[in-house]
């Protein structure tokens, strides 16, 4: 990806800084990569001429470099803004809770601070608080054991039953999953199936998903042979 | 006794060269690697500024933003 024209294109647009830890004694800045808040390899940020991050990646696209990017300059553009308008606060709530700048206790009381939000913003704001509302439900389990998906999924089908529904990506995924596997656990074909749909509307035509959606698809095979059969059929 | 510290100071020397010497070897590996790093085709070739202090500048100047990419050389 880093050596297509598509890439160069975007890299004529930005600085693009790679720094490589080496190990080397005496390297420059051998602990850059915690000090701009990465834990791993490849960890990707715009910055600021300060050094400062101002934006983090959600999607690592050269579409979605963009996008980071984008969202860095409005950063910039909205932080530095004496007065916001509601969407512009939304936005800037939003940016400064991808980046970590703020907890999600202070993003929810700005989001619900909003002085006469229209109906677009009303809706953005929605989506945000039921965004961090999942995010919020996931921390602190343990994902890895059976019975917490479960747990979790059955909280999620809960949430999803009274009318709240993520729409943003980062909340998506998790939400639909773990409802699989409440509706697995359930034995309910008919739930299965509708998260299943839900996830790929979502992320059903990226390359990387397809074998997901394949496990997933032999899960909900397995479910519909174990399933008992329809009362009153075959008359 | 002389004779006895001598050779035990010359066994911890011997050591102490030998750790050096590893050591020594370990950091020219690293070397190595991230040369090799900084020669593959997308790094040499893509525009990539590698001085941190160079992009902050040069980003202070153009009023562009950075895009900081960060990878490893001394492992995979």
């Amino acid at each position: 990806m880093l050596s297509t024209d598509e890439f160069k294109a975007f890299a004529a647009e930005v600085v693009p800084f790679l720094h490589v830890t080496s190990r080397v004694e005496g390297e420059h800045h051998p602990n850059l990569l915690e000090e701009k808040g990465g834990r791993g390899f490849p960890h990707v940020v715009a910055l600021d001429a300060k050094g400062d991050v101002v934006a983090t990646l959600q999607e690592r696209t050269v579409e979605g470099f963009r996008k980071m990017m984008k969202g860095a300059g409005d950063f910039a553009a909205l932080s530095g803004k004496e007065k916001r308008t509601p969407a512009e606060e939304m936005r800037l709530v939003r940016l400064l809770h991808d980046m970590d700048r703020i907890e999600a206790d202070e993003a929810r009381a700005r989001a619900n601070a909003l002085v006469e939000p229209d109906e677009a913003v009303k809706k953005d704001r929605d989506d945000f608080l039921v965004m961090l509302d999942v995010v919020g439900e996931l921390e602190g389990k343990n994902l890895r054991e059976p019975a917490a998906r479960v747990e979790v999924g059955k909280t999620f089908h809960d949430w999803w039953k009274a009318g709240r529904e993520p729409k943003d990506e980062a909340a998506v995924q998790p939400f639909f999953i773990l409802m699989l596997d409440y509706a697995e656990a359930e034995k309910d074909v008919a739930l299965f199936e509708k998260a299943l749909g839900k996830l790929r509307e979502a992320f059903g035509s990226r390359p990387e998903t397809e074998r997901f959606f394949k496990n997933q698809e032999g899960r909900l095979a397995k479910l519909k042979e174990a399933a008992p059969p329809e009362p009153g059929g075959g008359k | 006794m002389r004779v006895a510290l001598a050779s035990g100071l010359a066994a911890i020397l011997a050591a102490a060269s030998a750790g050096t010497a590893a050591a020594q070897d370990a950091q020219d590996a690293l070397k190595k690697k991230y040369e090799e790093k900084i020669a593959e085709p997308w790094v040499a070739h893509g525009g990539w500024r590698l001085d941190y202090e160079k992009a902050l500048e040069e980003a202070g100047k153009s009023g562009k933003l950075i895009f900081a990419y960060f990878s490893r050389s001394y492992a995979p």
